[in-house]
């Protein structure tokens, strides 16, 4: 069937909900829409970095005189022009408990403590110009020992990365509640798995880029950047740069993709912006795709050790979670917070499990930094709890799916907090709902069926249902101070209703191809009760949109769309106050409908209302002009989607390889605002899981240095290495906020890993394989299926 | 991303790229489809001070067949072979490998010469070459001569051309009617490249193989021909059994490579695995069934 | 330092003559953003492959990150700048808005470009064709999901008369 986009004027009230087709798409798709790097100045010049092809060395001589000779060049730096200027460091802005943060400087301070770390800059006045003069800088390092594995870097005999780092851990964080030791005494058996959480490449197809103007006359910076969170940025950068925030416009103009890797405060947005008041000539710098793999941040790179204590018929009594996380050379923004508060608070999943403890390891090694990708901490959990799950039914032979639905958390249970936490409360859903589906859809029983005959053949198929459940929007700003987080968690929308009565609405949300354009007028409009023509969206830049905390944690729809949605609200009072003093009513007697006031001695229009507000003829006593509002809103508790997917794969057990046949997802995040975006999120995290569970890894050699450094070697899904994905929503609205949405953008992510792997252990059950390390490559699979096949002969 | 400085001359014909190639000596590269020493380059692990662009002469280019032999012109691409009508008649399995080679883009632009020039121990093109003993046809400013595929391939990324020479076109011959052919390639997740590729051509009647050949990539520094595994095939059941029990032999020649993502059981075992499925679909796809390769 | 050589060349870019003079390494992708401000064509990677760069040359869709400018001094080049107008998309184009076959955009002139390419060979692909024919353009938002269903969806219209694809 063609699918059609819906006639445009549908019924304002019906908006939150409908398959709006973007109004972004145009744009794109015509190739006119502006990216960081298309942004072209007068007198705009290039930077280049120079980078440590070294994971851990002395620098005992760095000559920039070479770059400085060639003709096209400005300026060559290294970290003693910034530290002259008072430049630096930069900061870490979520550090839990009481972590050894080390200190990072822009540059290089003397030692290069992982490959890719910037030592120079240099600015040319062409892009050419720059990367030869790049190659002109001369630096002799001293090579020391390096590690890159968290384990062995918390070896007595490892190599100290930083002075103040001693053991190089980081930090030690818990958390947990319950008896765990009665748990595990009173247990029929106790299951115990280690899982490694492969560290990943973020991979936005648009590399990071950054183009920053100085104004000498007044001070003035604009950065454009490729940014999930341009006030943030902003904040930032003008923290290590030391100039004053209102000095600093932000523009974040497209961004294509971010998944957590373009909302970190990286060396380069520091570096850019100075050149470029040095010179008073606009510089650009765009990353290249191979630059990214050591330049822009990685993700997950956790080692988990776990311990369930078990009933004999599957109920899970208590575990024991320990989680050595690679934080990498250094601290980057959000580092700490993602094994810890993001991780292991939620290892116990969508399960009733009373008694819980957990400790991670926060250990620095000599790789890239390590953040927030795509789930930030929750596809880690969920992995960790359904990987568990898997070995409990294993460890009892029973079907896992039994277990699961053992185990589960009921309806009638939430608001639920898992084992008496102090952190975080499931707010809603119906994980008996999203099981029952996913398993239905997939043919669960069938698909056993199937399965048996095929292996009678020769062939090897598996199939799983999993489950996963996470938090999102980041929660009350109060509470993010408890848990070390610098920043709020608030959203700011603002409402600008013109005098024909047309609306710009103005988000702090930063989409990144997420539909904010579109999914924000529908709120909106459908508010106001306006043609989604008459609201246009704004975001982006730090000059027209008041504040804004920026797109993470799924926060987009839940926090920024309530803010939407309640200052649309605050319009509309003002809106009724002043209709009700034209129309010569009582305001309360007002009923406002179809974009209309309608009252006992009239009707009138919202752009009617409008134009009387801009004239302020006649307002209402202790009214200000115009109907604009500026909001800020503060979310009352985080949301929690949830859901269960489903698959069948194949296994060719002579190469390895895996084949994803039938991929189901059955997600509950609340109100849908757009059921096609929605369902784009969906695809899209899925897939992104998908890679981690099959393809990607991020590998570093022994020496530290990272052997995937390129798309050559880093394989990202592709179009004939996935199939189509099925993707059903139930919405059970989130009690926490207005709109009812739970979020959507990280569930794919989270739950993907963890199903990819049962499936595919499912189908090499008959080799007595459970549990193989992600990334499931064909030569990983062969190795064990090998392994399996050389036991059994011996 | 960006190339080191270089300097560029778009050679008209054969003796205007060769007269290029001596006098520049070897600061210069040939430069075909570009689609492997453009990315070396922009990587700065390639940096010619020349490139003298052959893609344009007109002698480099086209498909013709003539008696027993398909002639290939070194600049011929990938999309043009996959796509040929006359390929598609003569030798069928040329448009199998070359729709197995990187994807559509790429193959509008990379060429065979180019490929087989480059000698990437991975590349799909010399099983082809080696399949059907090609001919390959070099010419320098001073002499031209021709080399046979087995002794053209000389290890990693190193063949029997000299600096000043160029490779002008490919002759394969072509089998007769009743031999049947196949690819089996199984690639690397990222690159595309062949982790194992193993191309079989195979002639049997009355249940039983008379005559096999087996041509690998992926597996060995260089590309090869399974000559003990082809002996020991011959006169063997086409019914699997004795296949599988001889396809170990395929590497028993060669010491095979190894890389973090691959190691050298994995390539042997997938060469074993390839040569077994390629015999069996050869033995199903005779040439003389002509399918059409044109979508 | 001697001065960097370059050469004049003449194309044909969306069907304007076009005069550069560009030096031997420049790529064509960083001519075409670059020098004719045409920035719809984007860079992903630098091992040609992610496609997000995909143009047509001579009517074949290629990767411009990797040919060199000089390299198509005389030829007709299309960019994604030529494809549908602001007041009507090209079908294809359409397509991938009525699927929601986008999100942040970034790769989708270049699979534009590659879905014509496959349309000019096999006007009726099926979910098969369509996966191994685009697999050199990597896409990390949409999971390819809807993209397939895009191009299915165009090449039906096409099979029904309902809109022509000028390719």
């Amino acid at each position: 069937m063609t699918r059609q986009p819906p006639p445009l004027s549908v019924d304002a009230r019906s908006l939150v909900g409908a398959e709006v087709r973007r109004r972004e798409d145009g744009r794109l798709l015509r190739g006119r829409a502006i990216f960081c790097d298309d942004v072209q100045l007068p007198e705009m010049v290039y930077a280049a970095f120079i980078r440590s092809p070294h994971a851990h060395a002395r620098i005992t001589a760095l000559d920039t005189s070479g770059a400085l000779a060639h003709p096209a060049v400005l300026c060559a730096l290294t970290l003693e022009d910034l530290d002259k200027a008072g430049v630096g460091p930069i900061k870490p802005n979520w550090v839990v408990s009481e972590c050894h943060v080390p200190r990072r400087p822009v540059l290089a301070d003397g030692t290069v403590r992982f490959v890719g770390e910037p030592v120079a800059v240099v600015v040319a006045s062409s892009r050419e110009a720059a990367v030869d003069a790049a190659e002109l800088v001369q630096v002799e390092y001293d090579p020391l020992p390096a590690v890159s594995d968290a384990e062995a870097a918390l070896a007595a005999d490892s190599v100290p990365i930083h002075e103040n780092v001693p053991g190089n851990l980081i930090g030690r964080w818990d958390i947990g509640g319950g008896d765990v030791e009665a748990a595990f005494a009173r247990a029929h058996s106790h299951v115990k798995l280690r899982l490694e959480n492969n560290r990943l490449i973020p991979s936005a197809l648009e590399p990071r880029a950054i183009v920053a103007q100085y104004e000498a006359d007044t001070q003035q910076f604009t950065m454009h950047v490729s940014s999930q969170m341009p006030h943030m940025c902003r904040r930032w950068v003008a923290e290590t740069l030391h100039v004053p925030e209102s000095r600093l416009r932000v523009i974040a103009p497209e961004v294509g993709g971010g998944f957590g890797s373009k909302m970190h405060l990286y060396p380069e947005e520091i570096v850019v912006p100075f050149c470029a008041r040095l010179l008073q000539r606009p510089v650009k710098w765009t990353e290249t795709r191979s630059e990214n793999h050591v330049a822009t941040t990685h993700g997950r790179a956790h080692t988990e050790y776990i311990e369930a204590a078990v009933e004999k018929d599957g109920r899970i009594l208590g575990m024991k979670l320990r989680t050595v996380a690679n934080m990498g050379a250094y601290l980057s923004n959000m580092a700490t917070g993602i094994p810890t508060v993001n991780c292991a608070t939620f290892g116990t999943g969508c399960y009733r499990i009373e008694n819980y403890q957990a400790t991670v390891d926060l250990v620095t090694t000599n790789t890239v930094p390590v953040d927030a990708y795509r789930g930030a901490g929750r596809p880690e959990a969920a992995y960790i709890i359904e990987r568990t799950v898997d070995a409990v039914a294993n460890h009892l032979s029973l079907d896992p799916c039994k277990v699961r639905e053992l185990n589960m958390i009921e309806k009638g249970e939430f608001p639920y907090q898992p084992y008496g936490n102090p952190i975080f409360t499931f707010d809603s859903g119906d994980y008996q709902q999203s099981f029952n589906k996913a398993k239905e859809l997939i043919g669960y029983d069938q698909t056993r069926q199937r399965q048996r005959e095929m292996r009678a053949g020769g062939r090897y198929i598996g199939v799983a249902v999993t489950n996963y459940n996470e938090i999102c929007g980041v929660g009350r700003s109060h509470e993010l101070a408890m848990v070390g987080f610098d920043r709020g968690g608030w959203e700011s929308a603002a409402i600008r209703v013109h005098s024909d009565g047309t609306v710009t609405f103005l988000t702090g949300s930063m989409p990144s191809g997420q539909g904010h354009a579109t999914s924000y007028a529908q709120i909106v409009a459908a508010e106001l009760q306006l043609p989604l023509e008459s609201v246009d969206v704004v975001y982006g830049d730090t000059a027209m949109v008041p504040m804004g905390n920026g797109t993470y944690n799924s926060r987009s729809m839940p926090v920024g769309g309530s803010a939407a949605k309640r200052c649309a609200m605050l319009v509309l009072e003002k809106a009724r106050a002043l209709a009700a003093k034209w129309l010569g009513d009582d305001a309360s007697t007002l009923r406002y409908e179809s974009g209309k006031f309608h009252g006992e001695s009239g009707e009138v229009e919202f752009a009617q209302v409008a134009r009387l507000a801009h004239l302020a003829h006649m307002l209402p006593e202790g009214q200000t002009p115009g109907l604009d509002v500026d909001f800020k809103y503060e979310p009352e508790a985080m949301s929690s989607p949830h859901g269960s997917h489903a698959a069948i794969v194949e296994v060719d057990v002579e190469t390895g390889t895996v084949k994803l046949l039938k991929y189901v997802a059955v997600d509950d995040v609340g109100t849908l605002v757009n059921p096609l975006l929605a369902t784009g999120q969906v695809h899209g995290g899925v897939v992104q899981g998908v890679g981690q569970a099959l393809f990607e890894l991020a590998d570093y050699g022994d020496d530290a240095q990272l052997l995937s450094g390129s798309l050559l070697d880093y394989a990202l899904p592709k179009f004939d290495q996935v199939c189509s994905i099925e993707s059903h929503f139930f919405e059970t609205p989130s009690p926490t906020n207005p709109l009812g949405a739970k979020g959507v953008g990280e569930a794919g992510a989270c739950a993907a890993p963890p199903l990819m792997v049962a499936a595919v252990c499912d189908a090499l059950s008959p080799f007595g394989i459970s549990h193989l390390d992600m990334p499931l490559t064909a030569p990983r699979i062969w190795r064990a299926i090998q392994k399996s096949r050389e036991t059994e002969n011996s | 991303m960006i190339p080191a400085a270089t300097e560029y001359v778009r050679a008209r014909s054969v003796e205007q790229a060769v007269r290029e190639l001596r006098d520049r000596g070897a600061d210069a590269r040939p430069l075909a489809g570009g689609h492997s020493l453009i990315p070396m380059m922009k990587l700065r692990m390639a940096a010619p001070q020349w490139l003298v662009d052959i893609s344009a002469i007109p002698e480099l280019q086209g498909v013709s067949v003539q008696g027993r032999e398909l002639r290939l012109g070194a600049a011929t691409t990938h999309a043009t072979i996959e796509h040929h009508p006359a390929v598609a008649q003569a030798l069928p399995l040329l448009g199998e490998i070359a729709r197995s080679i990187a994807d559509p883009l790429v193959r509008n632009r990379g060429t065979i010469g180019g490929a087989l020039s480059n000698a990437d121990p991975s590349a799909d093109w010399p099983v082809a070459a080696l399949l059907f003993d090609a001919e390959l046809d070099i010419v320098s400013a001073d002499a031209a001569r021709v080399e046979a595929a087995a002794a053209f391939f000389q290890g990693l990324y190193a063949t029997s051309l000299a600096p000043d020479e160029l490779l002008t076109s490919v002759r394969l011959r072509i089998p007769e009617a009743g031999y049947g052919s196949a690819y089996e390639k199984i690639r690397h997740p990222a690159s595309g490249y062949a982790v194992a590729g193993v191309a079989a051509l195979v002639y049997a009647r009355a249940g039983r193989i008379l005559d096999c050949r087996i041509a690998v990539t992926g597996v060995a520094p260089a590309p090869f021909r399974a000559t003990r595994l082809e002996a020991a095939l011959k006169n063997c059941p086409t019914d699997g059994a004795e296949i599988s029990r001889t396809a170990g032999l395929v590497t028993s020649d060669v010491e095979c490579l190894g890389d973090r993502y691959a190691d050298a059981a994995y390539r042997a075992h997938l060469a074993r695995t390839a040569s077994i499925r390629a015999i069996h679909r050869a033995l199903t796809a005779k040439l003389d069934n002509r399918r059409s390769f044109l979508p | 330092m001697v001065e960097e050589k370059t050469y004049p060349i003449q194309l044909t870019v969306n069907g304007r003559q076009r005069a550069l003079d560009v030096n031997a390494r420049k790529l064509l992708v960083h001519a075409l953003r670059d020098d004719l401000c045409l920035t719809g064509t984007h860079v992903g990677c630098d091992t040609s492959q992610c496609g997000a760069c995909a143009v047509e040359v001579g009517g074949k869709t290629v990767k411009s990150c990797t040919i060199l400018a000089v390299q198509v001094d005389g030829e007709t080049v299309q960019t994604i700048e030529s494809i549908g107008t602001a007041n009507e998309l090209d079908p294809v184009q359409a397509a991938f808005k009525a699927c929601h076959a986008l999100q942040c955009g970034y790769c989708t002139p270049g699979m534009v470009m590659a879905t014509r390419e496959l349309l000019r060979r096999s006007p009726n692909p099926d979910e098969d064709m369509i996966r191994d024919a685009l697999h050199g353009n990597i896409c990390r938002c949409t999971g390819y999901h809807n993209i397939v269903e895009a191009v299915q969806q165009v090449a039906m219209q096409v099979a029904r008369n309902e809109v022509r694809l000028e390719l």
